[in-house]
């Protein structure tokens, strides 16, 4: 409640011309957003593009925010149907968006951290495994089930907020997260055997 | 509890909800449910391996710069209007077909009621078979015939009142080798 509040009080600075309160709200969330934007789209470029024109929205569309509203499923709305715009115009140019996508793959830069020499080749290996694998197993989830579980996993949002966001009930929300998982158990179920012991085949 | 009760109780439970005590009880004596449990766990902790990204340098600085801009949001592009559910794959062809009904009815509809649209009814009757036919006769065998009556017809819309039983031979409008003649003839019947 005290986090709305907060949020709250951000908007109605930024309704009468505080700039700085639209810093703070991007302080807060363009990294989630961000995030969120990149497991739909799986291209950094594009996830900051789509972050940048949610908050600019956002401040363009400062004076019809209501305070009884919260700030989060908001942005998370304008996110989600930004990204599924994106995919649906990369669906009708797939050979263009598989040129770009290999040419991102074929980019070595700069590694982001240096890698702990402690662990071993094989394990980041296994680690990258694991993340393909998982990756595949989402992006195969029917789209309402893999917002669901975007949000509630990776976004923390209550139920409640992912129902706003959705545009659908509650009990709604659970079925949809719970049908998520089952998918993602029936697919990732030859990897969860003895998955502690078990060597993912490279 | 049944299995199947359980296994959404579980699922909530792992995204935050507690676990209620019958739940528990279940856990304790059914073997399946709880392997269950654990492989849901596993898919669920799994789903950490999931790293996200850190935003770039300068993220702030270019919002700025695009929101200061007049030209901040730009216009949707018309494409994106057929980005609609109407147009989705599942609903394209249902789509087409609903718009081809469209545009034929309203075409025929406009063919039907616009004045503009309306065919002249003397090119019509001129279109039927019976009257090209009959217009080629009196263009053809019965051109003299045709050409008597007419002459007679016209001599007397320009001399007398009542029809003359046959032309005026010494008339300079009837001689052979009058030009208004000659052009009379030679324009085509007019049957309206």
């Amino acid at each position: 409640m005290e986090q709305w509040g907060e949020e709250t009080e951000w908007m109605q600075k930024l309704q009468g011309g505080d700039d700085a309160a639209m810093q703070k709200i991007m302080g807060k969330y363009q990294q989630p957003i961000l995030n969120y934007a990149y497991r739909w789209l799986h291209n950094a470029g594009e996830a900051e593009e789509i972050t940048q024109e949610v908050f600019l929205r956002v401040y363009k569309a400062k004076d019809t925010f209501q305070p009884s509203a919260r700030l989060s499923p908001w942005l998370y709305t304008i996110a989600t149907n930004l990204c599924l715009i994106e995919l649906r115009r990369r669906k009708r140019r797939p050979w263009f968006w598989s040129k770009v996508g290999k040419q991102e793959e074929d980019f070595s830069g700069p590694p982001d951290e240096i890698p702990d020499p402690r662990t071993s080749v094989l394990d980041r290996l296994q680690v990258e495994e694991k993340e393909r694998t998982l990756i595949s197993a989402i992006e195969g989830l029917p789209k309402k089930e893999k917002t669901a579980l975007l949000l509630r996993k990776y976004q923390e949002l209550s139920y409640r907020e992912i129902a706003e966001v959705m545009g659908c009930g509650e009990g709604a929300v659970k079925t949809l997260i719970h049908r998520g998982k089952l998918r993602l158990r029936e697919r990732l179920q030859p990897f969860l055997q003895n998955s502690e012991s078990r060597t993912f085949s490279l | 509890m049944k299995c199947k009760d359980l296994e959404l109780l579980l699922s909530e439970a792992q995204s935050g909800d507690t676990l209620p005590r019958e739940a528990h009880a279940h856990l304790s004596s059914c073997r399946a449910c709880r392997q269950f449990q654990e492989e849901m766990d596993k898919v669920w902790v799994w789903m950490d391996a999931w790293k996200g990204i850190e935003p770039s340098a300068g993220f702030q600085d270019r919002f700025w710069a695009k929101a200061r801009s007049p030209k901040s949001l730009p216009v949707r592009p018309l494409r994106d209007w057929f980005h609609l559910e109407l147009f989705f794959p599942l609903w394209r062809p249902v789509s087409v077909g609903v718009i081809a009904l469209a545009l034929l009815v309203g075409g025929s509809l406009l063919l039907r009621f616009h004045p503009s649209w309306q065919p002249d009814i003397s090119t019509l009757s001129l279109q039927k078979d019976e009257d090209n036919l009959l217009l080629q006769n009196l263009r053809e065998s019965d051109a003299v015939e045709a050409t008597e009556e007419l002459e007679a017809f016209d001599a007397w819309i320009l001399v007398n009142d009542e029809i003359p039983s046959a032309a005026p031979v010494d008339e300079p409008y009837n001689s052979p080798d009058s030009p208004e003649r000659r052009t009379w003839i030679m324009e085509p019947i007019d049957l309206a």
